[in-house]
């Protein structure tokens, strides 16, 4: 298990893994809702890369969407 | 009466938040009701109780309006771009409503990092629409930057204020003539927003104005109006004001009056 953190919140996840792999276990897990955009330790990472991009220990991603805004 | 906004026509000059409405419902009855075109949303964590599925933007597509994305509550250059950069992906635009915040109470623009941050996501060919004070100099220096757009504040966000500094608002008006100018922040009431298309600025806009209103519904209609009359009336060229006083009446054939 490596721990992470997600929205600010302490998280585990099975293993180091690509991001495209952490976003289908958070769709299960954290009811994860489209559309979202992420960041991991402040770096925006654009969807083409999700495969590319692996979650390491101690990552903070950051999952964000729509909302209501001034 | 459309005017033209960074590449697209747009029929109204009133753009309007999603933020702060008693419910959703009635920020798309508001939306529609101001007939605005432009509307401002922002980013966030998931909510934990959503349960899945996103409500606000299920609400606001159908509205068929153009997005404008914030970076509402960003304190630092790398925050506001890291969101720039989120927003882009996620609702599909280029434009951005930069807004980098120097105090917290007053929610005033940090114009330096406002300036840099400007700088770094025109590189990265976003449309920006910075938040900004009125300050000539940093507008001036936003223009150099790249900037075609500018928002410089009424009154803090929220304050309902109205044009707290309109000879300001004035010179940036004078001195960036060819700069789109949308007041943003601080509108109250409709008479506010007629004043600033009255001035000649391009548009304003406002979100706290309707949403907290107590119908914010009708209140998204008078904003309608009066964004339509100050800009008619800007068209129209107002009269030169005097002090001296003027009759309207013919004063010739005045009766009882001895003509000598």
């Amino acid at each position: 298990m490596i721990d992470i953190v997600l929205n600010a919140q302490p998280r585990s996840l099975m293993c180091e893994m690509p991001l495209i792999e952490a976003i289908a276990h958070w769709k299960k897990e954290e009811a994860l809702q489209s559309p979202f955009s992420i960041a991991v330790n402040d770096h925006f990472i654009p969807r083409s890369e999700y495969a590319h991009v692996r979650i390491k220990p101690g990552d903070s991603v950051e999952v964000l969407v729509p909302m209501q805004g001034g | 009466m459309t005017f033209e906004l960074a590449g697209k026509t747009c029929k109204s000059r009133l753009f309007i938040g999603s933020a702060l409405y008693p419910s959703p419902q009635i920020m798309c009855d508001s939306i529609q009701s101001s007939g605005s075109d432009v509307v401002t949303v922002s980013l966030r964590r998931q909510s934990p109780n959503s349960g899945g599925g996103n409500d606000f933007w299920d609400m606001i597509q159908p509205l068929n309006v153009n997005i404008l994305p914030n970076t509402a509550g960003c304190h630092s250059v790398k925050e506001a771009v890291t969101t720039a950069q989120m927003a882009r992906e996620l609702f599909g635009t280029n434009w951005v409503k930069l807004e980098v915040i120097g105090d917290e109470y007053q929610l005033q623009p940090d114009p330096f990092a406002l300036l840099e941050a400007t700088k770094e996501l025109i590189a990265q060919g976003f449309e920006v629409f910075p938040y900004c004070t009125d300050d000539l100099v940093l507008c001036t220096r936003l223009v150099e930057a790249g900037c075609k757009i500018l928002m410089p504040w009424g009154a803090p966000i929220g304050t309902g204020k109205g044009l707290i500094n309109p000879y300001a608002l004035k010179t940036l008006r004078q001195r960036l003539p060819d700069i789109t100018l949308v007041v943003d922040a601080g509108i109250g009431s409709p008479s506010h927003a007629s004043q600033a298309l009255e001035m000649g600025y391009d548009a304003v806009l406002l979100n706290t104005a309707v949403a907290q209103s107590a119908e914010p519904v009708k209140m998204a209609l008078a904003f309608k109006h009066a964004v339509i009359a100050g800009r008619l009336a800007f068209e129209s060229g107002i009269m030169p004001e005097r002090d001296i006083a003027s009759p309207s009446t013919p004063t010739i054939g005045m009766p009882f009056w001895h003509q000598s």
